[in-house]
């Protein structure tokens, strides 16, 4: 009896796993491909064109394999069963994030390549010299670094302080090092400074920064009750797309804006033949999108022009990444003019040429410490 | 059978050859001549036969020593890149005497990497580019080729060596 029925449990798990076998590759075909994964934030394998060549020198079947990966129904499912299990069996970080407390998902430490440190920091001394401003640099440490409260126990040091020195002494006398550690740090006791599933800082972050930063430029920073919030809620960020943890809970964005004043938006991609123009500094058609952040300044593009007429005087121009698109929201309440440039999409137009066109007389570059280290498009600073 | 056997071993030999004979004008043009190319040879002829959604324009070789960390390069190279926000680019490198086919290698895989770090970020639509880029190593020359088709990039490549 005993017999008969291991016998039976036997067939049916075949008889399940060869239905498995055959249902999964029905739904392969007669399914529609996904082309993107908004959780994932990646563009998916679609199914491969089978040629001869592509058969013998075996790219079809790799091929084959990314496809049926990233089109396997219920993908998102076992990617975050895959994830979560990781970080049981004690691989947290393995993937480049580290799951911490309060449900905060952090970038692993950056890694210290001084020689390509190095040679960022030459090409923006060197094109100090080229111009006649006053010169900043401000480099937002990484969250895994201010919030080291929320990290777990064991965890790669991050080297950030090591970095924001060598940065500081290898810029001096070129550029103006605004620390803004000490002031995140203070803010951090009573604000959210930094995304939970996003790398970026929050608003009250860069508040942090503008009032650090207006010390060292001169202007009155606004107080933080002039400002008029709205809330955002629902926004899953870097982090999260990149852990595949898909029950952390969403961040709330904050927008905000000071009535006083008269903003104009000017946004150029060079090479493109379109600008666009806002009177606002939120473009909140990015807030349906499957990356949310956009929805300050719409985003990175090659040059963006702000103008408050509601201030008289004062042109800066920021030498950017993404950090800067939030920061810039509250600068433009304290310049006449701010100007952004994006090194990635801003490559065969002169930086200095448009320091003279503009009469920048303030120029900041303000880069996450990531990006100072790894970004190679410094090269086209001139 | 056996007749059918030599038929079918006769139709394997003949597709052997049409493998062999991949690369076409590209292919005939490179023997035909007994100067080695450039790099800027390699470039030209990569940007003349491959699809590319960005605008490339030619970039200084020291671009490239630096876009690629080639401390102390002092090797025939040359650079492509986009002039706007794509991935897209080609890079030629011909070895020197501090930089064998090796170290070259790893500049450009190192490269791909941090540009698909990058993209990842803040245009993940482009990073199918990167993902499947084209690192071609030679006996003295590395080259890399990030385009909209880069299935023609790798055989125009190999077509040329």
């Amino acid at each position: 009896m005993d017999d008969r029925n291991s016998v039976k449990n036997n067939i049916a798990a075949a008889i399940a796993f060869c239905i498995f076998l055959a249902v999964v590759p029905l739904f392969l075909i007669f399914l529609p491909d996904k082309d993107f994964s908004g959780a994932e934030k990646r563009v998916l394998s679609q199914r491969p064109e089978l040629s001869l060549g592509s058969a013998l020198d075996g790219s079809f079947e790799s091929d084959v394999e990314k496809y049926i990966q990233d089109q396997i129904p219920l993908r998102n499912a076992f990617v975050g069963i895959g994830s979560y299990f990781d970080r049981l069996i004690g691989k947290n970080g393995a993937d480049g994030i580290i799951s911490g407390k309060d449900g905060y998902l952090f970038n692993t430490p950056v890694v210290f390549n001084k020689d390509s440190l190095d040679i960022n920091l030459s090409l923006l001394n060197n094109f100090s010299d080229n111009v006649k401003t006053d010169n900043y640099i401000m480099i937002v440490p990484s969250a895994g670094y201010m919030l080291e409260d929320k990290l777990p126990a064991v965890h790669e040091t991050y080297r950030d302080k090591e970095i924001l020195d060598y940065i500081s002494d290898s810029v001096l006398g070129k550029y103006a090092f605004v620390d803004i550690t000490d002031a995140l740090s203070r803010s951090s006791e009573t604000n959210q400074i930094f995304y939970r599933t996003d790398h970026h800082w929050t608003s009250a972050g860069a508040y942090a920064a503008y009032r650090e930063f207006a010390g060292h430029a001169g202007y009155d920073a606004l107080s933080e009750d002039m400002f008029v919030k709205e809330y955002i809620d629902g926004f899953h960020g870097t982090t999260y797309s990149k852990s595949a943890l898909w029950f952390k809970k969403p961040d709330r964005m904050e927008l905000w804006t000071y009535p006083e004043s008269d903003i104009t938006v000017k946004i150029t991609d060079i090479g493109s033949e379109k600008t666009t123009t806002s009177d606002s500094l939120f473009f909140k058609d990015g807030l349906e999108k499957y990356d949310m952040y956009p929805v300050y300044l719409d985003g990175n593009h090659s040059l963006t022009e702000i103008t408050n007429d509601s201030v008289k005087d004062g042109t800066l121009l920021i030498i950017k990444d993404s950090y800067a698109n939030t920061l810039a929201t509250l600068l433009a309440d304290s310049f006449h003019r701010v100007l952004m440039v994006d090194l990635r999409y801003y490559r065969t137009e002169s930086v200095s040429g448009l320091i003279e066109e503009y009469g920048v007389d303030k120029l900041l570059v303000l880069y996450g410490i990531d990006n100072i280290i790894n970004d190679t498009n410094l090269i086209w600073l001139k | 059978m056996k007749k059918t056997a030599c038929l079918l071993l006769a139709a394997m030999f003949l597709f052997l050859f049409f493998g062999c004979g991949k690369g076409g004008a590209d292919s005939a043009d490179a023997t035909a001549s007994d100067a080695p190319l450039t790099a800027r040879d390699i470039a030209d002829r990569i940007f003349a036969g491959v699809k590319f959604d960005d605008t490339l324009t030619a970039a200084p070789e020291s671009s490239a020593m630096s876009v690629y960390r080639l401390t102390g390069y002092t090797g025939d190279c040359a650079y492509f890149v986009s002039t706007m926000a794509t991935p897209e680019e080609i890079a030629v490198f011909k070895t020197d005497e501090n930089h064998d086919v090796a170290k070259l290698k790893d500049a450009a895989q190192n490269r791909i990497e941090l540009q698909i770090d990058n993209y990842s970020s803040y245009a993940p639509k482009e990073v199918p580019k990167l993902e499947n880029a084209v690192i071609y190593t030679g006996e003295d020359v590395v080259v890399v080729c990030v385009s909209a088709d880069n299935k023609t990039a790798d055989s125009l490549i190999k077509g040329l060596f």
